[in-house]
């Protein structure tokens, strides 16, 4: 078997564990050819073990510099819709402390997790009046309920990614204070 | 000076980096490799980091875009830019000063 397509879910605020996970798949000497369905199919072709580094993005608006300042820097994209990108560089298998990234500060990391929560909450409060659109469509209560558990849990789920990448940024947040102070 | 362009000090060491280097034109790139290059490598900025920190101080006007080649934009840093840098180095003089005089103060 030389090539894989492997299927995998995961959600926005899980980024660093999708990258951990395809950088583990090329170290095996699964080669990353192409990436579908939302970031969440990705096709392997055997070869030769690589040491990549592989970066998620997440920018709400961006313009031709943006990619261009990317592979001007050593950067090949992967991936680029629905604002997101996956983007790839190689480097120094003897070198780990080497490993390539796009933010090296913290105040970079936490503004694109910033921008990632934006989604989250406007997604889940734009899916408020379709909410009662349905609702109201519906004359079963028992199906308006559903209806409504249903939403909730939906809102439930995103304020817990809202909250994790809140998380992630006071540890980030700490720990910049105290290498500052 | 308005809530925003004081938000900017004291500067973070990748907002100054890249307001000393927009003395001259630049573009993105040329940047990274240039505070690469000054820091003797102690300071890396990221694409990610560089694509954001030169939309937010377009944005903020202390740096404009003055051509465009091939996709890359390039930029200088407008006359308030140059202001904030300004008072961005008193302040690191200062600190300097300071330090060298109690350090002075220090070894007699």
């Amino acid at each position: 078997m030389n090539n894989k397509k492997v299927f995998r879910w995961w959600w926005s605020w899980e980024s660093e564990k999708m990258e951990k996970w395809i950088e583990a798949q090329e170290l095996q000497g699964w080669h990353l050819v192409k990436v579908k369905s939302n970031l969440m199919r990705f096709q392997f072709v055997k070869g030769s073990p690589h040491t990549m580094r592989y970066v998620f993005d997440y920018q709400h608006e961006v313009d031709a510099d943006y990619q261009q300042l990317y592979e001007d820097a050593g950067w090949e994209q992967m991936y680029a819709k629905n604002n997101w990108y996956l983007w790839r560089t190689s480097y120094p298998a003897d070198q780990p402390e080497q490993r390539p990234e796009i933010y090296y500060d913290v105040e970079s990391i936490i503004q694109r997790n910033n921008r990632i929560k934006k989604t989250l909450i406007t997604v889940g409060l734009v899916l408020v009046p379709i909410l009662i659109m349905n609702m109201l469509l519906q004359s079963m209560w028992q199906i308006r309920m559903s209806i409504l558990v249903v939403y909730l849990l939906i809102f439930a789920l995103f304020l817990y990614g809202a909250n994790r990448l809140q998380a992630q940024n006071r540890r980030l947040q700490g720990k910049s204070n105290s290498l500052n102070n | 000076m308005n809530e925003i362009t004081r938000s900017y000090l004291p500067m973070t060491e990748t907002a100054f980096y890249i307001l000393l280097t927009l003395q001259k034109v630049h573009y993105g790139y040329g940047i990274m490799q240039d505070v690469e290059k000054l820091t003797d490598g102690r300071i890396k900025l990221g694409a990610g980091t560089i694509y954001g920190s030169l939309s937010r101080m377009e944005k903020d006007q202390l740096i404009e875009v003055v051509g465009e080649e091939n996709r890359r934009k390039s930029y200088t840093a407008t006359k308030l830019g140059r202001e904030l840098l300004q008072q961005e180095i008193a302040r690191i003089s200062e600190l300097y000063h300071n330090a060298m005089q109690m350090e002075g103060n220090d070894n007699e």
